[in-house]
C-alpha cells in the first residue's frame, strides 16, 4: 500500500488498512516492547493505541504526509512513545532506542500530546451512563441520522436529539474541573 | 453550556449558521471564549469517534494466542509419583547442565541498526523502502523486499548485507550464509568486516563451532578489524 492509501484508510476507518499495518508491523512492534518488560498482549495495545494516536493526529488535520519519512516511520514512533508512557506508569526502567529518523521526533512528540489531549476526554466520556455513550457513539461514530437513532434506541426523533445535546452538556460538565 | 448553543456549535461546525449567529448566542449566554467551547466540542466529538474505533480495533485485532491447560481428574500412584520424580530429577540435572552452557549467539549478537537514509536524499526508492523496514527491525518485510528488488540490485553490497542480516536476525541462519558470504569476499566493501562477523554469528547460531572457529581466524589476522577484540574474546571462551 501506497502512503497516501494507508492515510486514506486508516481515515475512513477502514479494517482492511488497519489489519495491512498489523500484519506488516506486529513483529517490530512485539519486538520492541518484548524488549523492554513487555508481553505480546502489551504489544497488541500498545499497537492498536498507535493506530487510534495516528487516526486521531488525521482527524484532527494535524497528519499530513511528509517527503522525510514514510506513514509507518510515525507510527513506529507513536507506538514508541505510548510504550514509554505505559513503562513509566509502571515504574519500570527502560532502554527504548530512539526511532531511526531522528529528525522527525518533535513532530511525533507533538502528535503524541495532541492524542493525548483526546484521550483524556475519552476518559471522560467513558464515565457517561451506557444510554449516552449509545446515542453519542451512534451520532459521531456510526454517523448515523435522528431517525435512525430513534428506531434504535425505540424512542422519537425529538426525544433523540434531546438526548443527544443532554448528554453532551453531560459531558462538558465532566471537562470543567480540567480547564478551571 | 445550553442545549442551543451545543446545537448552534455544531450547526456551526457543519456549515450551516454564520459566525455571527454563534457569537450573538454565546454572548446572550455569558460565555467568555467561544474559541475554547469550539475547541472542546471539536475533541469531544474526535473523542467519542477515537473510542468507537478502539472498540472497532479491538473486535478486529486478532489476540496472542492462550495457551488454556487442559485440567484433568487425576489420581496418581506412588510408582506414578516414583518414575515422575526421576524424570524430574534427570530433567534438573539436565537443565542444569544446559545452563551453565552460555548462548553463545546471544552473548556476542551485534545487531546493525542499518543506515541513516532520507528518502528525500536517495534515488533508489525500492532499496530505501527496505531499508526503512530494517531500520525499525521489521526483518521478515526488509527481507521480503531486500529478495524482491534483488535482481535489480543483485551486485549491491548493501542489498546483500541487509538481506544476510534481516535473515540472520529471523533465526535463518542457513539462508543468511550465502548473502553475507558473498559481501564478506569483497575487499572493497564497507560492509565486509561486518559480513565476516555475521557469518561468525551465523555459524554460532547453528551451534556449528568448528566453522566458528575457522571464520575466527580471518578476523583475527586483520590487525585493525572492527570486531577483533570480540573475536579474540569469543576465541578464549572456545578454547575454554
Amino acid at each position: 500500500m501506497t502512503d497516501q492509501e494507508i492515510v486514506d484508510g486508516i481515515s475512513r476507518k477502514d479494517n482492511e488498512t488497519f489489519l495491512y499495518l498489523y500484519r506488516e508491523f506486529r513483529e517490530q512492534i512485539l519486538r520492541m516492547v518484548q524488549k523492554n518488560n513487555g508481553n505480546a498482549e502489551d504489544a497488541r495495545d500498545v499497537f492498536q493505541e498507535g493506530l487510534v494516536a495516528l487516526w486521531t493526529n488525521i482527524a484532527k488535520g494535524k497528519f499530513q504526509i511528509q517527503a522525510q519519512a514514510k506513514v509507518s516511520t510515525y507510527l513506529h514512533a507513536l507506538c514508541r512513545n505510548i510504550w514509554i508512557s505505559k513503562l513509566r506508569k509502571r515504574k519500570v526502567t527502560y532502554s527504548i532506542e530512539q526511532t531511526p529518523a531522528l529528525n522527525i521526533a518533535a513532530e511525533v512528540d507533538d502528535l503524541t500530546s495532541q492524542y493525548d489531549q483526546v484521550k483524556t476526554l475519552e476518559k471522560q466520556f467513558e464515565k457517561l451512563g451506557d444510554s449516552c455513550k449509545k446515542i453519542l457513539t451512534l451520532t459521531y461514530f456510526k454517523k448515523a441520522s435522528m431517525k435512525e437513532i430513534a428506531a434504535e434506541m425505540a424512542i422519537t426523533e425529538k426525544t433523540a436529539k434531546n438526548n443527544k445535546y443532554r448528554c453532551m452538556q453531560r459531558l462538558r460538565a465532566f471537562y470543567k474541573p480540567a480547564v478551571a | 453550556m445550553s442545549t442551543e448553543l451545543l446545537e448552534q456549535i455544531e450547526a456551526y461546525l457543519e456549515g450551516r449558521i454564520s459566525r455571527e449567529e454563534l457569537q450573538r448566542t454565546a454572548d446572550a449566554e455569558g460565555v467568555k471564549d467561544l474559541e475554547e467551547e469550539l475547541k472542546w466540542f471539536e475533541n469531544s466529538r474526535t473523542a467519542i469517534e477515537a473510542a468507537g474505533l478502539r472498540n472497532q480495533l479491538d473486535e478486529l485485532l486478532p489476540r496472542p494466542e492462550e495457551t488454556k491447560a487442559k485440567v484433568r481428574r487425576f489420581r496418581p500412584n506412588r510408582w506414578i509419583l516414583a518414575a515422575a520424580a526421576s524424570v524430574l530429577l534427570v530433567l534438573a540435572i539436565y537443565w542444569g547442565q544446559q545452563s551453565n552452557r552460555p548462548d553463545l549467539y546471544s552473548q556476542y549478537e551485534y545487531l546493525d541498526p542499518g543506515l541513516p537514509v532520507l528518502m528525500s536524499q536517495s534515488n533508489d526508492h525500492l532499496l530505501y523502502d527496505a531499508l526503512t523496514y530494517y531500520g525499525e527491525e521489521n526483518y521478515s518485510v526488509a527481507a521480503e523486499k531486500l529478495q524482491n528488488i534483488r535482481e535489480q540490485y543483485a551486485e549491491s553490497d548493501t542489498l546483500n548485507y541487509y538481506l544476510g542480516a534481516s535473515l540472520l536476525y529471523q533465526g535463518k541462519s542457513e539462508a543468511a550464509a550465502p548473502y553475507l558470504l558473498q559481501v564478506s569476499e569483497r575487499e572493497e566493501s564497507r560492509f565486509q568486516q561486518r559480513a565476516e562477523w555475521l557469518l561468525i554469528l551465523a555459524s554460532l547460531k547453528e551451534k556449528d563451532l568448528e566453522t566458528a572457529r575457522d571464520r575466527l581466524k580471518t578476523i583475527l589476522e586483520t590487525p585493525g578489524h572492527e570486531f577483533l577484540e570480540r573475536a579474540q574474546d569469543l576465541q578464549n571462551t572456545l578454547q575454554e
